[in-house]
């Protein structure tokens, strides 16, 4: 009898026991959403990489996600030491310092070189990566950033009291612009050949430059993402500063993307949910100075070696291939707003979204739901 | 005999154990489920170091160290790594920004506005919010 009573109660406790459960997974119980952020200093910038996961609270799961963090940072110092203009032991360094050594181009690097080929032709060299020269000349490459820049080259200026500078020489405008000739460089074997004579001013010689800035931060996002997918992670986001990002989610609530107001680039101007696509941004609100109530802006038209006459005040586009994305949003920017949409069109594929400004606040976007968060501006 | 038997104990030492074992398990469990994210807020690291909390429910915030100082009932000055940072919490949407700083020409965490992570870099600090949702700025 008490064995009896006995096996009742075991068997009345394990079915108290699995009604609890049973409960619990009836509330909906899930595991709780982890999600691990991780910084790296690169490309100038804070490249942000954002990872949810149900499954990486305990034991292999967290050391799963530990090792594609760990893989993530390797890989993005690879790129930034190949592909930095600053980085001594990067080819791109040797290339433009006319370095002895002849640095050869690995798979990743021609690669690279080649989608930059297809963006120059794509744009009508409007995205053009020798247009370095003339970038430096107008006061927007990196070493004017630092807070103790002082002038070094003979077309520097000094900064002005209200951050910008004098406009710079003719002379130096008129040699940096024939040094800006993407088609007269070409990978060889695995070597490159930077065909463009150098241009002399005032008995200093000028070489022709290369730099990769404009679409690298693209590319690296376009590899990111790649490593995150392949370690089974579906939920996260990514971003090289503010201008590159990827945005993955099955949850479309789960990821806000708002897009700087460009006449206040602190606020923002406009919301929109767009998931598992790129998204690349040029605007001509940062990185400026103003001379004589004119405002000189850092994206060079390589044609007219002068910062480009546009009405945009901005473009964002949304696409699959980060590091196209890169470039086109450089070059949309230059071509205003009656070409743009044509433009884009003429880009295929490789555009599926944009939201463009004009410097009267409209706005055209084909992104369905995009809210405008107030400041004037109107979706025409 | 009925002695006996009155003194056996309906479970055995072995299965109070293992039922022991099971609400351990499913406790442990549900830890994190309880957890779960009611509070809504941001942290502030410099370094690397939590300098600062803030809850956007009742606006209490907690100072670790000295780097935080409050300059007025929604702007704190976090002197960083070579500079400093002034935050505004904008408690009614439940964001804070970096106002101002003197970390560059560019500002690059002041342009991420109301981000839901701000990062500068020159003064190695991140602002973190605390919430499900994520909004990111582009641009």
């Amino acid at each position: 009898m008490i064995k009896k009573f006995s096996r009742k109660m075991k068997i009345t406790v394990s079915c108290v026991m699995l009604v609890v459960v049973l409960l619990l997974s009836g509330c909906n119980f899930k595991m709780p959403t982890y999600k691990k952020q991780v910084f790296y200093d690169f490309f100038g910038t804070a490249v942000l990489v954002s990872v949810k996961t149900e499954n990486d609270f305990y034991g292999t799961g967290s050391k799963n996600l530990t090792t594609c963090f760990e893989e993530i940072g390797e890989t993005l110092k690879s790129i930034n030491d190949k592909f930095s203009t600053e980085s001594q032991d990067g080819i791109i360094f040797a290339l433009n310092n006319r370095l002895e050594i002849e640095p050869e181009c690995d798979d990743e690097f021609i690669s690279v070189f080649n989608t930059a080929k297809q963006i120059y032709a794509n744009t009508n060299g409007l995205f053009d990566p020798t247009v370095k020269n003339l970038v430096d000349l107008w006061g927007f490459s990196k070493r004017y950033q630092e807070n103790d820049y002082q002038p070094y080259y003979a077309f520097d200026r000094q900064r002005n009291e209200d951050g910008g500078f004098s406009l710079p020489d003719e002379k130096y405008i008129e040699a940096f612009k024939t040094l800006t000739d993407f088609n007269s460089v070409n990978v060889v074997g695995n070597t490159v050949e930077m065909n463009a004579p150098y241009q002399t001013v005032d008995g200093v010689n000028y070489y022709q430059k290369l730099d990769f800035s404009g679409l690298i931060k693209g590319y690296a996002t376009d590899v990111v993402k790649a490593i995150i997918e392949r370690y089974g992670y579906t939920d996260y986001y990514l971003s090289a500063g503010t201008s590159s990002m990827y945005l993955s989610s099955d949850n479309q609530e789960a990821i806000m993307l708002e897009i700087t107001d460009p006449e206040k680039p602190e606020s923002s101007f406009c919301r929109v949910s767009v998931l598992n696509k790129f998204v690349s941004a040029s605007g001509v609100y940062e990185n400026n100075y103003t001379v004589d109530g004119n405002t000189y802006h850092h994206i060079i038209n390589p044609k007219t070696g002068k910062p480009a006459e546009t009405d945009l005040l901005s473009v964002t586009l949304f696409g699959d291939n980060g590091a196209k994305l890169d470039g086109y949003s450089t070059a949309v920017l230059q071509v205003g707003w009656d070409n743009a949409l044509n433009f884009i069109q003429a880009l295929g594929d490789d555009i599926s979204g944009y939201v463009i400004v004009r410097n009267d606040k409209k706005v055209a976007t084909n992104i369905e739901g995009a809210e405008l968060l107030g400041g004037g501006y109107e979706i025409v | 005999m009925s002695a006996n038997v009155l003194a056996k104990k309906p479970f055995k030492k072995g299965d109070i154990v293992v039922y022991c074992l099971i609400l351990l398990t499913v406790a442990l469990l549900m830890i994190p489920a309880l957890h779960k994210q009611e509070y809504s807020g941001f942290d502030v690291f410099v370094d690397n170091k939590l300098v600062f909390s803030y809850n956007y429910n009742d606006g209490t915030y907690t100072a670790y160290g000295d780097r935080v100082s409050r300059v007025s009932d929604c702007v704190f000055n976090i002197d960083a790594i070579g500079g400093y940072n002034r935050i505004t919490v904008d408690r009614a949407s439940k964001k804070v920004y970096v106002s101002d700083t003197d970390c560059g020409v560019s500002k690059e965490c002041v342009k991420m506005g109301k981000s839901s992570v701000i990062v500068c870099v020159p003064h190695k600090l991140v602002i973190k919010e605390t919430n499900n949702h994520d909004t990111i700025k582009v641009g």
